[in-house]
């Protein structure tokens, strides 16, 4: 009874982080058609994890899907994010493009930040994401509407 | 600084007081009398009113007086044994009464009396008619009794080249109004309840206007007083109350700019209006103007009706008072020239209060009286309300029914079911400025009686029983009344701290060097688009009776134009938070690679804000007639930082063909402002709703 008092407090709207399987990750791409997210298991190395499957995790998200998925890359050509670890945060440094303007629709953001942190949430012990650009916190993408300055976890994002 | 100033006067006349025998006029003779006391449309119970030397007198502390003095923003300072009376009239002049002098001194001048005030046992008895002047009501008697009728004192007109301020002296605040006449391009500010002396026209200099027009109208008790402003087409127009005196200023300008609207904001009621629109969808609220009744849907069977009872509420309980303004009110007799007979119904309490603005009816119902007749039940959201009532004479027969700083839920109803003595009943948002008025107009079959007051056992429901009637020539055709409930519903809490409760910010997304999304295709940019959308949203929620700060209202960056995002994003921000407004829409239209997407979304990021999002998106929704892809909570900047209720829309998606198809649409623009002012409407309760 008590558990599903609490659950009834919220419990079930919190996003359930996915927990890999050894051997397997994650990479939640975004669909073409409905621009929800589009989860891509990938086969990796068992021994990789922490910086170095955060890393590859992002390295796939900005690849785009090796399947045939019909699922988009948000992030403009010539971005780059660099990826460090600390407790249960990932700081990612964004480069490129959209550092300097970003000209698309609020859809679209916010589903490439979604995308870019129920990723990186999906290397254990990682909840939060803390996105810099060139270097520095901002409030936002120069033309955007997401906050930045703050970290971002899967609560952040329209359910 | 007026009021302690008489406070200390008022304690140094006590002191010479002291010495007085109060016993030198003990010898007048005071008949006491039945004779009716009406002050600003509204019957004023005395305990211990009589005549002495001919004319009306009362204790300085008999509640009639205390009534009469709350009744125009008075108030009184006396202490039992005194030989002072001062009154700080609303416009802060003292009044001096001083026992045995017959004359008073009216912010130091001294006007002569017919007799002198005097102590009769331990009462200072105050002669009224002349209070009432010095209070510059007018004052007419009639056989059995006395109407004291606030006015419009005077109308005058100065011009600084800029703008031109028509400044209308009241001797009491007024609760008045204003419609715009776009054929004739006039402006009227009426003020219902107020007669003049100043009437006439008179040309007015400056380019703004053409002239003044200053015109009564109605029974000689409840007169309603009109100032007709001829507009000069294009200029921009507001009205409001000045600030620290009893005063309405109409301001005309060519630029809006030039309102000085920056410098009103602490103005109730604040309209601002130009003359190139046609805002005005009835006439003024003369008696003679007939409801248009034709103009709205029939909807009896409309959302807001609520079944209808089964059970008379036994016509008039006496634990519920109704006012009965046709039947009960006997006409004064013997002065045919007098037909205000304002019936207030007993709300238990001598000195009626100023209705809360705050109100709105939720439901209506309207069923058969068994005894014969129609009962109309509004369900209110609190109260106690403030009505207004007119009657026409038969043959006419039609009968309307303001009832005062409440809003209308849900849209316009005419009533046209098969019901006993009526053919039809209109339910209307009849003003919006500088209070709401939600206007109930009849049209009856024949002569009727219309009983108003709460419904037994139900707390927040009004009743208005329409019963059959034969003419009686001498009724009263207009009165007043309070209706008001022991329950009163108490709104749901905001724990925001907006402070402006008839201020809306608006934040056109992007602009300047921030264009936001775009479409080449369709000659589509969203700085552009939400600009306009927003500027009608402006245009709309002024006609509502809403202030609206914009955060900006051109093509520019907000905030620095060097600054980074943050300052960008937080001065929009700052813009709303800095001016206590009520609720913060931010306005932008969407975007995706996924071109399939299209319809609208409603943004907000506290939990709390989701009934505001809610209520935009449904509303917009409805107008729009795209597709509703629903309310989201996300991680916006604008809608975190604010601190009021905040909810950024996404109008519709300029990425898909079919949505940017209608975004080129100028009627489609007003459709989502439309929309979005109707949901601000719906979460808000209008601008005289509380915070």
């Amino acid at each position: 009874m008590a558990a599903m008092l609490a659950c009834a407090a919220g419990c079930a709207k919190k996003p359930a982080q996915v927990v890999q399987a050894p051997g397997h990750f994650t990479v939640d791409f975004v669909d073409a058609g409905t621009e929800a997210l589009a989860p891509v298991e990938y086969t990796v190395d068992p021994n990789l994890r922490g910086p170095g499957l955060a890393d590859y995790a992002v390295t796939q998200l900005l690849a785009g899907p090796s399947t045939g998925r019909d699922a988009v890359v948000l992030f403009p050509a010539g971005t780059t994010l660099d990826v460090s670890l600390q407790g249960d945060m990932a700081t990612v440094d964004l480069g490129g493009p959209l550092t300097k303007s970003y000209t698309g629709g609020a859809e679209d953001e916010s589903a490439m930040f979604k995308s870019l942190t129920y990723t990186l949430t999906n290397v254990e012990g990682i909840a939060r994401v803390q996105v810099l650009l060139a270097g520095k916190k901002r409030a936002a993408l120069p033309g955007g509407h997401m906050e930045l300055d703050e970290p971002l976890t899967r609560e952040s994002f329209a359910q | 600084m007026i009021r302690f100033g008489a406070v200390v006067l008022c304690a140094a006349m006590a002191l010479s007081g002291l010495a007085l025998g109060v016993s030198q006029a003990a010898g007048v003779l005071v008949v006491p009398t039945k004779a009716k006391v009406y002050v600003a449309g509204r019957e004023v119970a005395f305990q211990n009113l009589g005549i002495a030397y001919n004319d009306p007198v009362a204790p300085a502390n008999d509640p009639g007086v205390r009534t009469m003095l709350d009744l125009v923003q008075a108030q009184m300072t006396w202490q039992p044994g005194t030989r002072f009376a001062v009154v700080t009239r609303a416009d802060g002049t003292l009044i001096t009464l001083t026992v045995g002098s017959a004359a008073l001194s009216v912010g130091g001048t001294s006007v002569a009396m017919p007799f002198a005030p005097f102590y009769k046992g331990d009462d200072l008895y105050l002669p009224l008619l002349p209070l009432g002047k010095a209070l510059q009501l007018g004052v007419r008697g009639f056989a059995s009794g006395y109407v004291f009728v606030p006015q419009v004192l005077a109308v005058q007109a100065h011009s600084d080249g800029q703008r031109t301020v028509i400044a209308m002296t009241t001797s009491a605040p007024a609760a008045y109004r204003t419609s715009y006449d776009s054929h004739k391009s006039e402006l009227n500010v009426i003020f219902p309840g107020f007669g003049t002396d100043a009437l006439g026209t008179q040309p007015l200099s400056g380019r703004d206007g053409r002239s003044i027009k200053v015109t009564e109208n109605g029974p000689p008790g409840y007169p309603t007083t009109t100032v007709t402003v001829g507009v000069v087409h294009g200029v921009k127009f507001a009205a409001h109350r000045a600030s620290g005196a009893p005063e309405v200023e109409a301001v005309l300008a060519k630029n809006e700019s030039a309102l000085h609207l920056a410098d009103d904001s602490h103005a109730v009621g604040h309209v601002t209006r130009t003359s190139e629109a046609t805002p005005t969808p009835e006439p003024s609220a003369t008696p003679s103007s007939r409801p248009s009744a034709g103009a709205a849907p029939a909807a009896s069977t409309a959302s807001p009706v609520t079944p209808a009872p089964t059970r008379a509420p036994s016509a008039a309980p006496s634990s519920a008072p109704v006012a009965t303004p046709a039947a009960a009110a006997p006409a004064p007799s013997g002065s045919p020239g007098i037909t205000v007979q304002p019936e207030a119904t007993d709300i238990g309490s001598p000195s009626p209060t100023p209705t809360p603005i705050q109100i709105r009816v939720t439901a209506l119902s309207v069923a058969e009286i068994p005894a014969g007749g129609t009962r109309l039940t509004l369900t209110m959201s609190g109260g106690p309300v403030n009505f207004e009532w007119h009657r026409l004479d038969d043959p006419d027969n039609r009968f309307w029914l303001d009832i005062h700083g409440v809003t209308l839920q849900g849209p316009t109803q005419t009533l046209t079911s098969a019901l006993p003595f009526v053919k039809e009943i209109h339910v209307s948002q009849f003003a919006l400025d500088p209070e709401p008025v939600v206007r109930i107009a009849i049209d009856p079959t024949q002569p009727i009686d219309v009983n108003i007051g709460p419904v037994a056992q139900s707390a927040n429901q009004m009743g208005i029983e329409i019963e059959r009637q034969p003419p009686a020539s001498d009724a009263p055709r207009a009165g007043v009344g309070t209706v008001a409930w022991v329950a009163v519903a108490t709104p749901p809490p905001i724990t925001h701290t907006a402070t402006q409760r008839d201020l809306i910010a608006i934040d056109p997304g992007h602009g300047g060097n921030d264009p936001g999304a775009s479409n080449s295709g369709y000659g589509l940019v969203e700085k552009e688009l939400t600009l306009q959308i927003a500027l009608r949203l402006k245009q709309d929620l002024q006609r509502m009776g809403w202030r609206v700060v914009m955060t900006r209202d051109s093509d520019y960056e907000v905030g620095d134009p060097n600054g980074d995002d943050h300052q960008e994003l937080q001065a929009r921000c700052d813009v709303a938070n800095a001016a206590g407004a009520r609720v913060f829409v931010s306005v932008h239209v969407n975007s995706s690679v996924a071109h399939s997407l299209n319809g609208t979304t409603t943004y907000y990021w506290r939990p709390a804000d989701k009934t505001f999002a809610q209520a935009v998106q449904n509303s917009v929704v409805l107008a729009d007639g795209i597709a509703d892809d629903g309310v989201k909570r996300n991680d916006f900047y604008v809608v975190k930082h604010t601190d009021m209720p905040a909810v950024l829309v996404e109008t519709a998606f300029l990425s898909n063909s079919a949505d940017a198809e209608q975004l080129t649409r100028p009627a489609f623009l007003d459709k989502l402002a439309q929309g979005i002012a109707n949901g601000i409407m719906e979460f808000t309760g209008g601008p005289n709703a509380p915070l």
